[in-house]
């Protein structure tokens, strides 16, 4: 890029960004009635609740199980995780020997709660069609381990919205609420792989000349902001010269100690050596361009501050998408991705990861259809060297609880895939959450999921779920472990 | 299909030769043996040594086995299953597997509309799933009878387990049709109700008379708690206790089904099903039922039938009832429960090398043997010569 225009550029990406910030700020407020915010502060003291977790058996990466003796859960974070420590103060300790812990499960590709939509905008929002007070929703999530999941906005196809990152935390007094870890997350674009050929071709157009007016939006911006300057440094120049003058009339007199003339201080005359376009008439005030939120939720997956997810399963449609990509500049993902494994090397080529749905559904197919192959699909990507993420897609949301199931159904036939890696670990890093969520360590949120058995076995069940540190969930079946210690469970 | 003829060409073979061609491999006494296995009752046993002979299995000795065999072949880790049974599925099967010119179908075969070079069924094979009972169509009041086939059969093993059974009838709306009439659930019982009376006065040795007589066996699609209620009345008057498909209601309706003492057919279960749904399996074990699941095949990819087990068991199936809804209450279902389905003595040797628990849906399939033969092993990466794709 030009340097030249580097600097304006940033200049009204900013500006973008602050605004675009204080309306998400008031969004929240207003929408969440202050639900998120008042989950991040301790509930209990400065030094937050402590929950002490004994002899657990947690899982490695790699599927290693070793036992531990303490998990330390403090506030909202997990501070300590190893051998016994002291711990003072009050505290609710469990036993859990025999019991597995994991991190909670974090689903990469969701349709958790959401409320169909028709309409496509980029100014669509996925949490505003998230139903935050389904409260059985959330249980059947925990009573299978989910605790956070990324949302995707859907609608028809073309660009339809900003998808969000959410944490089922709970509200105030009992309360679902659901936090938003991260509002527009990506970009969501549909190419409409389900639909006819010509449609597909439209939709494209139709997404390409969004961008190209985004992109035009942005000139009239920036011709705006020259132009201001330019009319700024005219009316100032017009100032200085006139004050100049001004004090040259002035001073003129002054020696002589004649008085002054008749001649008022008036605009000076062309024939005084005035360039004619400085005539005061002729300086007008460049129109301001009206304010164009699509745009300027576009701009930004132009500018690369967020990605774009482009859902697209026929591998011709993934190739458009590249194209898209290049052409616009854009960061993107493939969601979807059913026939990736057909170009996979154009997928490395272009460095662009695929997040991958539910393997059911890919049984029979008419010629029609594209064929969904998601396991061997993995197998394909990984050989390529293309990054991929699996979560359970957005056909229906009722299949987020079970994403640990499908990597499992996803595990089984690739090689050098752990299951529960997928949806914990590697999840978090995919959405770029690593560093507070997916693993079990100091520091960490303390999202936790406590088995009765080891978590891929079928007949193990989810006793505990834990979320920013709240036990949010208790399987009433199963027996359970003893609370002892300096603290009743909430 | 007899597997006497390849048997002969090759003892004729071998006495003018007097070599041991290796196709007669399946003669010799082989040895498999695994960490564990999934015994009859559906738990797992530890150590486990099968003995197979002419496509047999032969013994099943737990522990430290010591045998005079001519091969043995021991897997490290893993677990022997017997091969897993669709029990409701329409695998192989060429167009509409349903007559539509009549709703009373009793002579019509389903078997008669295989395709046995069918992909999926050596998908399904090389899934797990080692044997599928095809049905007709629930649609039609009597719709004819099912069959079971193998899924993978070598040469020189018989494809068809089952061709005559058993008898298919449907109650509720999938048996309404408005051309053909009954246009009710109460027209429905009530042509079936006569039909059952005159073929019980009629004699003969038709399907229905049979059936009436219990010479044969049923499977009756009820669809919803009414349509149970109305089977388990109507066949109780001729002393029958058909297997009954039915998922929908199986939570309120367990008590009455388990009185039924048939094999109740439930699922499939897919990620989207409602937990009402999820808990009938739990729900129906508790109330003294056996139940076998359906895998939806080839609608869904063959591991949709342990998918389906996994999530009973999740809402409260015992593991080892789910075990045996995947094997021999499956093969109970299709009337061949003396055949397949367990890991006993006389039972034909279709067993399914699993690399875990076969409940566990991150357990992969290690090798599938069918009456003996060893017809699948995983390699690490699967050629696309061997799979094709898995070729759906």
């Amino acid at each position: 890029m030009i340097p030249a225009l580097h600097g304006p550029r940033q200049r009204v990406a900013r500006r973008y960004r602050r605004s675009r910030a204080a309306r998400i700020m008031g969004a929240l407020a207003l929408s969440l009635g202050g639900a998120g915010a008042t989950l991040a502060q301790p509930t209990f003291g400065p030094q937050g609740r402590v929950t002490i977790l004994e002899n657990a058996t947690i899982i490695n990466p790699t599927g290693v199980a070793t036992q531990v003796a303490m998990i330390v859960l403090r506030g909202e974070t997990i501070e300590h995780i190893g051998p016994a420590v002291e711990i003072q103060g009050r505290a609710t300790r469990l036993d859990l020997a025999g019991a597995f812990v994991t991190p909670g499960l974090i689903d990469v590709y969701s349709g958790l709660g959401m409320t169909a939509t028709r309409s496509a905008s980029p100014v669509n929002r996925a949490f505003d069609a998230f139903d935050r007070y389904n409260a059985e929703l959330f249980r059947e999530a925990f009573r299978n381990g989910v605790t956070m999941m990324y949302l995707p906005a859907t609608g028809s196809s073309g660009i339809v919205g900003t998808g969000a990152i959410v944490r089922l935390a709970p509200g105030e007094g009992g309360g679902w609420a659901g936090e938003v870890v991260k509002e527009d997350a990506a970009l969501c674009i549909d190419l409409g792989s389900g639909e006819s050929a010509l449609r597909r071709l439209a939709t494209l157009d139709g997404i390409r000349k969004q961008f190209k007016d985004a992109k035009a939006y942005r000139e009239s911006l920036e011709t705006y902001e020259d132009d201001l300057k330019e009319y700024e440094e005219k009316i100032k120049a017009r100032a200085e010269k006139e004050a100049k003058e001004q004090s040259k009339e002035g001073d003129k007199p002054a020696p002589g100690g004649a008085p002054p003339t008749q001649q008022r201080p008036e605009p000076p005359q062309p024939a005084e050596g005035a360039k004619p376009e400085e005539k005061k008439d002729e300086i007008t005030k460049p129109r301001q361009p009206g304010a164009d939120p699509s745009a300027e939720v576009l701009l930004r997956a132009l500018d690369r501050e967020i990605i774009a997810r482009v859902v697209a399963d026929r591998s011709s449609d993934i190739i458009n998408a590249l194209v898209l990509a290049r052409e616009f500049n854009l960061k993107i993902i493939i969601e979807g991705g059913s026939e990736a494994y057909l170009v996979a090397d154009q997928l490395d080529e272009a460095d662009v990861p695929v997040v991958l749905g539910s393997l059911l559904g890919s049984g029979l197919h008419r010629n029609d259809q594209y064929r969904r192959q998601i396991d061997r699909c993995a197998a394909v990507l990984s050989e390529a060297g293309v990054e991929w993420a699996l979560g359970s897609g957005v056909a229906d949301g009722a299949n987020s609880r079970f994403v640990l199931l499908n990597a499992q159904m996803l595990a089984a036939n690739v090689a050098g895939v752990y299951a529960l890696q997928l949806v914990t670990t590697d999840a978090a890093e995919f959405l770029g959450l690593g560093e507070r969520f997916g693993r079990l360590a100091p520091r960490r949120a303390a999202d936790l999921v406590v088995w009765s058995g080891h978590p891929l076995d079928a007949g193990s069940r989810v006793q505990r779920v834990y979320v920013d540190g709240r036990l949010v969930y208790r399987d009433e079946q199963s027996t359970e472990p003893s609370a002892g210690g300096g603290g009743e469970e909430q | 299909m007899s597997v006497r003829f390849p048997l002969l060409a090759v003892a004729a073979a071998a006495a003018i030769c007097g070599v041991l061609a290796p196709a007669l491999a399946m003669q010799e006494r082989t040895a498999i043996s695994a960490p564990w296995a999934v015994g009859p009752d559906g738990s797992l046993m530890k150590d486990v040594t099968l003995i197979i002979a002419d496509g047999r299995i032969e013994r099943v000795l737990q522990g430290p086995a010591n045998v005079n065999v001519d091969r043995t072949i021991r897997f490290e880790t893993g677990v022997i299953s017997p091969g897993l049974i669709d029990v409701a599925s329409t695998l192989g099967v060429v167009g509409d597997n349903v007559e539509r010119k009549s709703v009373f179908d009793p002579d019509a075969s389903v078997v008669d509309a295989l395709d046995a070079l069918s992909a999926t069924l050596r998908a399904a094979g090389q899934s797990g799933v080692t044997a599928a009972m095809i049905r007709p169509a629930p649609s039609g009041i009597i719709s004819g009878a099912a069959a079971t086939v193998r899924t993978i059969a070598p040469q020189g093993v018989e494809r068809l387990l089952r061709a005559d059974g058993p008898l298919t009838l449907t109650l509720g709306p999938g048996a309404w049709d408005v051309d053909l009439g009954p246009t009710s659930r109460a027209g429905v019982l009530h042509e079936l109700r006569e039909a059952m009376r005159s073929a019980r006065s009629g004699g003969g040795t038709s399907r229905l008379a049979r059936m009436v007589r219990g010479e044969l066996d049923v499977l009756v699609e009820a669809d919803s708690a009414e349509d149970v209620d109305a089977a388990l009345r109507l066949f109780g008057q001729y002393g029958l206790s058909p297997a009954i498909r039915h998922t929908s209601d199986a939570v309120e309706t367990a008590e009455d089904l388990a009185e039924n003492q048939g094999v109740v057919i439930v699922g499939p279960y897919t990620f989207s099903s409602e937990i009402r749904l999820l808990a009938g399996p739990g729900r129906l074990a508790q109330a003294g039922c056996e139940v076998a699941f359906s895998g939806g095949l080839p609608f869904l990819e063959p591991d949709a039938l342990r998918l389906s087990a996994a999530l009973a068991v999740r809402y409260g199936l015992d593991p080892a009832a789910a075990r045996r809804g995947l094997t021999i209450n499956a093969a109970r279902a299709a009337g061949l429960g003396n055949r397949v389905g367990a890991l006993t003595p006389g039972a034909d040797a279709d067993i399914v090398i699993f690399s875990g628990d076969p409940l566990r849906l991150d357990s992969s399939v290690v090798e599938v043997w069918i009456a003996g033969q060893r017809v699948h092993h995983a390699s690490p990466q699967p050629s696309q010569e061997e799979d094709g794709w898995r070729a759906w």
